[in-house]
């Protein structure tokens, strides 16, 4: 306890130093290296941190009328999960991104927007209160909107970030109001006081829940995911897909025995399912390389919410964990690919090589992973969900996205092998390796932790409660993979059914979207006429002003006398006034 | 006992070595031996703060005086370094300002009203010789020597009203045991009166604009930024400890000094082409946010006031040494800062960083203290001075606005670098500005454990060591 400041945010401090570093030296290729170097630090501070004891620590920030406004830091479990996770996947986006973002001019901003990212995301993983939780929360869409917008000169990139900072400003709003209104009912901001206080919070629980959906892109705040992804390919990698998204689940997460509490898990079920439909339907059809791995992360945490409402807070987290091993790669290598063909995105006019065997085998057992076909990645994350799930109906929902995945993904797969393009069969050996061995490091990561935690589970809980789930599932995932494969491997290209674009839901979610922007225009330029009256008023109240300070200019009129007589003057008063009782 | 006499015998070699230079004449070591031993008083009354340590003797020390004594050590070494910057004689300079220095320490730790009249005058006098040495002309001194003279007569005349109640003239009589006396009031408003000249409250403040226009920048620093707010803890000190019984009819005297002093400082920087002039104006209006605390007379409001004295000491002496680095270059008015952000992009946003504090913008140390001015003027029940408070705050972001559209408009005067002392005090109080406004807690504690006791151990009659 000697140390001012709680160790929690430790592993955040070398991160501010590199940004300061990166803002400094803003043209410098060298402060990519320093970043990387720096997020090495940061994950050592948060490995000792994960081995270390739980702790739950808070400061005072401020005291206003005898209330002190606490910053909490906890340590917890999930704390310490999303914190390493932060950490883990850090350097390996810093190290692709040495590869990638080759302009100098680039250079400072680009790596001081991560690092401040990143410090955000460990102190939102370790925030112990709502004070601190909703500064970090802050910070993340700042700085995803500006990683989103980072090629300026793209008009797509700048629209694609301010639809995202729209959308999360209307979740900024909805946990603004639920955090004044469970301070208002618990007078506390403490996490854990306020799990442990009795009483029933349905609104404000809504209201972060709405938020949540905002962050983490779900239903009928999930269209700006796909959008994002005309950042850069590591920012795709790191904020939209394996970290930043997740804050919205995470929270969920942590809020969990509430929402039991409050018997709002059923909303967060159906949700959750209603968006992964949509997504996956989105998905099968959609030709943008990246977009389709969009769509997809909305699938995934459309997952950590539907297992979140069944109860089943372990498979959560597995997926929680594994996901952001399998899809950080699969994004990054689409950067790579793209890079390869002259930033090329359409998935049918680019080529994908098996001969850069690195990329290629990285992007095949990525996609083993995704799909759920044992005894890969997701497969047993997708099985503990399934069997969990006593409903009929939800079970084959589950089951119809789980197929769906395993399609689209082996789509995104197997469109590029039959691409025409051969001048990219070359190009693929110049590939820097610095763009290569992040995804293939993250990928044979994601596969350890899984057959681990299949080794796991099988060992101590036996096979009998996961059989059969896990059986369905492995069989759906193959499914998927014959079904991709008839349809749109090399010859068979052609089979696809002529009216799949009705898959493609996006269309309704656009112009509903701009429905409610324009019915917003017309409240705007009704308050705007307002505020044009209102702002001739101020003028003229300030033109009085300016016209009422001639009074007390004449007494500034530089003359001493003038002022010894004032103070004269302003002494009998003083006595006159307030020495009544003389 | 050991604290009390490491103060004085650091203070009585502040002064020797300040006096010295006179014969010695070499700016460094005056700088030197200027900074080393204010240091040194900072750091003795940190540990008296640290330690909770309490002595009333020939000299008071107490949570509030070490506070203060922290507070006006570190900005009396900012105004030394400031006057190093750019003085040719800066010998004699700091020969007065270890004199003023003396001086400060003796108000804030005084323990009778004799020692606090001179240890005012000791802060007047040499601050008379410091205007007329960097000025040009001798008008802003002389102003200023007639209308402090004429505080003093109002103070001594109030020092003699309460001579036939305790000869002895301590701080500490407790005004409460002594019979309510009409004689004793009338003492108790001529030293506010006399104090509220120095701490630039409305209608004895007509003299600052002319001063703090007239003198070089490094002296409107002096005395913004610890001159008055040595003012105002001789204020405190009258007003909270010595006049204690009379607080119910000083309160609304306050008030009514508060108001009028923020409508006056604001208006009439509205119309200001100087910029100096117009920090001069809102260095009134900041005189007035910080007396709300006082019309407020809970320990809460004191606690509110002393936080915005600690914030805006720091922004003003900021302030003003980016003036003064422009006021060496000919650049006084508010078309002459137009562009500064082309030519110097850090001073340009730190001064754009000050006014933001001084307007009150969170997340800067000037939005807590008026937060917490505010709130503790509607928590003790005085909702219309808050609503003041607010309505002065948004006048005030006309004219501190318009400085800077001036300073990011277009255009390309040249400007030549800065010096380094001027860059070290300029960075060391946007580091303060920005830290105590990001996280204010040590500083709002500290300041409500200084006024605990100005309410509670000095008014009880056995004052016993604090707690911790």
């Amino acid at each position: 306890m000697s140390l001012p400041i709680p160790a929690a945010i430790l592993p955040i401090l070398p991160l501010l130093l590199a940004a300061a570093v990166a803002m400094l030296w803003r043209r410098s290729m060298k402060v990519g290296y320093f970043s990387f170097a720096m997020s090495l630090v940061s994950l050592a501070l948060a490995a000792a941190i994960f081995t270390g004891p739980a702790t739950q620590q808070s400061i005072g920030w401020f005291s206003i009328a005898g209330f002190t406004f606490q910053l909490g830091f906890y340590t917890l479990m999930l704390n310490k999960i999303l914190l390493l996770l932060v950490s883990v996947v850090m350097p390996f986006v810093m190290l692709y991104s040495t590869g990638f973002i080759r302009t100098p001019s680039d250079q400072g901003r680009y790596y001081a927007e991560m690092c401040v990212f990143a410090s955000s995301m460990m102190l939102f993983a370790v925030s112990g209160s709502f004070l601190t939780m909703f500064i970090a929360w802050e910070f993340l869409g700042l700085t995803s909107y500006l990683l989103i917008g980072f090629y300026t000169n793209k008009e797509a990139a700048a629209l694609a970030a301010r639809r995202s900072i729209t959308i999360i400003f209307l979740g900024d709003i909805a946990m603004l109001a639920a955090i004044v209104l469970l301070f208002l009912q618990y007078g506390t901001l403490d996490f854990n006081a306020i799990m442990q206080a009795p009483g029933n919070a349905a609104v404000p629980l809504l209201l972060i829940l709405f938020a949540a959906f905002t962050k983490s892109a779900q239903f009928p705040t999930n269209e700006w995911l796909p959008d994002a992804m005309e950042g850069p390919a590591p920012v795709s990698a790191f904020l939209h897909s394996s970290t930043m998204v997740k804050a919205g689940v995470f929270l969920v997460m942590v809020l969990m025995p509430m929402y039991v509490a409050a018997g709002l898990q059923n909303v967060i079920l159906w949700i959750g399912i209603v968006t992964a439909l949509l997504a996956v339907s989105n998905a099968l059809v959609e030709r943008h390389i990246k977009r389709i791995l969009a769509y997809s992360t909305i699938e995934d945490l459309s997952l950590m919410l539907i297992a979140v409402g069944l109860g089943n807070l372990y498979a959560a987290t597995l997926l929680f964990i594994v996901q952001a091993f399998y899809k950080a790669p699969l994004l990054l290598s689409s950067g790579s690919i793209m890079r390869m063909n002259d930033e090329q995105s359409d998935i049918f006019k680019i080529g994908n090589s098996p001969r850069n065997r690195t990329l290629f085998i990285a992007v095949l057992l990525a996609s083993l992973s995704l799909a759920s076909i044992f005894p890969f990645g997701s497969w047993i994350e997708k099985s503990l969900i399934s069997s969990s799930a006593t409903d009929a109906v939800v079970g084959s929902l589950l089951l119809l996205i789980s197929f769906a995945s395993s399609t689209y993904i082996f789509r995104w797969l197997f469109v590029p092998l039959s691409g025409s393009r051969k001048r990219a069969e070359q190009e693929y050996h110049a590939l820097r390796k610095s763009m290569l061995v992040p995804a293939i490091t993250m990928v044979l990561i994601s596969l350890a932790i899984s057959f681990y935690f299949i080794y796991n589970y099988l060992s101590t809980r036996g096979a009998g409660s996961i059989f059969y789930p896990g059986l369905e599932e492995g069989a759906v995932g193959l499914m998927g993979l014959a079904a991709a494969y008839l349809l749109f491997y090399r010859k068979h290209a052609v089979a696809v059914p002529s009216r799949a674009w009705l898959l493609y839901n996006r269309r309704a979610f656009d112009i509903s979207y701009y429905s409610i922007a324009r019915a917003f225009n017309v409240l705007a330029s009704a308050a705007d006429r307002f505020d044009y009256g209102l702002d001739r008023g101020i003028n003229a109240l300030g033109r009085a002003l300016i016209a009422f300070e001639r009074i007390p200019a004449l007494l500034e009129s530089g003359n001493p006398s003038v002022y010894m007589l004032l103070f004269a003057i302003g002494l009998a008063i003083l006595v006159l006034a307030f020495g009544g009782s003389l | 006992m050991i604290i009390e006499y490491t103060i004085g015998a650091l203070a009585v070699l502040l002064a020797a070595s300040g006096l010295s230079t006179l014969l010695h004449r070499n700016a460094r070591i005056a700088l030197a031996s200027n900074v080393v031993f204010l240091a040194l008083i900072g750091a003795t009354f940190a540990y008296a703060f640290a330690t909770g340590y309490y002595a009333s003797s020939a000299i008071q020390v107490s949570q509030f005086s070490s506070l203060f004594g922290v507070l006006f050590s570190i900005t009396l070494i900012f105004a030394s370094v400031l006057s190093y910057a750019y003085s040719n004689r800066f010998s004699a300079l700091s020969a007065l300002l270890s004199v003023v220095a003396v001086g400060v320490m003796i108000v804030d730790t005084s323990n009778s009203l004799i020692s606090l009249i001179l240890g005012m005058e000791a802060i007047a006098v040499p601050t008379v010789f410091l205007i007329a040495l960097e000025s040009g002309s001798a008008e802003p001194a002389v102003k200023f020597f007639v209308m402090s003279a004429m505080a003093v007569a109002a103070f001594a005349l109030g020092i003699a009203a309460l001579m036939a109640y305790d000869p002895g003239l301590s701080i500490a009589f407790s005004s409460i045991s002594a019979p309510v006396s009409g004689l004793m009031l009338l003492g108790a408003l001529l030293a506010v009166a006399a104090l509220s000249f120095e701490a630039s409250l409305f209608p004895f403040n007509l003299w600052i604009p002319d001063v703090y226009q007239g003198a070089k920048s490094n002296i409107t620093a002096l005395l913004a930024g610890i001159n008055k707010k040595v003012a105002f803890v001789a204020l405190a000190y009258v007003s909270f400890v010595l006049f204690a019984a009379y607080i119910p009819k000083l309160a609304p005297a306050f008030l009514a000094l508060s108001v009028l002093t923020m409508f006056f400082g604001n208006i009439m920087a509205l119309v200001q082409k100087n910029v100096k002039r117009m920090f001069a104006y809102s260095s009134i209006s900041q005189a007035g946010y910080i007396l709300i605390g006082f019309a407020t007379a809970t320990q809460y409001g004191i606690g509110a006031s002393i936080y915005q004295i600690i914030a805006h000491s720091f922004t003003i002496i900021g302030s003003f040494a980016i003036i003064l680095w422009l006021e060496q270059q000919g650049k006084q008015s508010v078309d002459d800062y137009s562009a500064l952000s082309k030519r110097a992009p850090l001073a340009a946003a730190t001064l754009t960083v000050f006014m933001l504090s001084l307007a009150g913008l969170p997340p800067l140390a000037g939005f807590y203290g008026k937060f917490l001015l505010f709130s503790g003027a509607v928590s003790g029940g005085l909702l219309s001075l808050a609503l003041v408070g607010i309505l002065n705050s948004f006048i005030s972001i006309y004219y501190y606005g318009r400085l800077m559209l001036s300073i990011y408009s277009n255009g390309r005067p040249k400007l030549i670098g800065m010096p380094t002392p001027i860059t070290f005090v300029m960075l060391a109080c946007l580091v303060v500005v920005v830290a105590i406004g990001l996280y204010p807690q040590p500083v709002i504690a500290a300041a409500n454990s200084a006024s605990s006791y100005l309410f509670g151990a000095f008014n009880t009659p056995a004052s016993s060591p604090a707690p911790g």
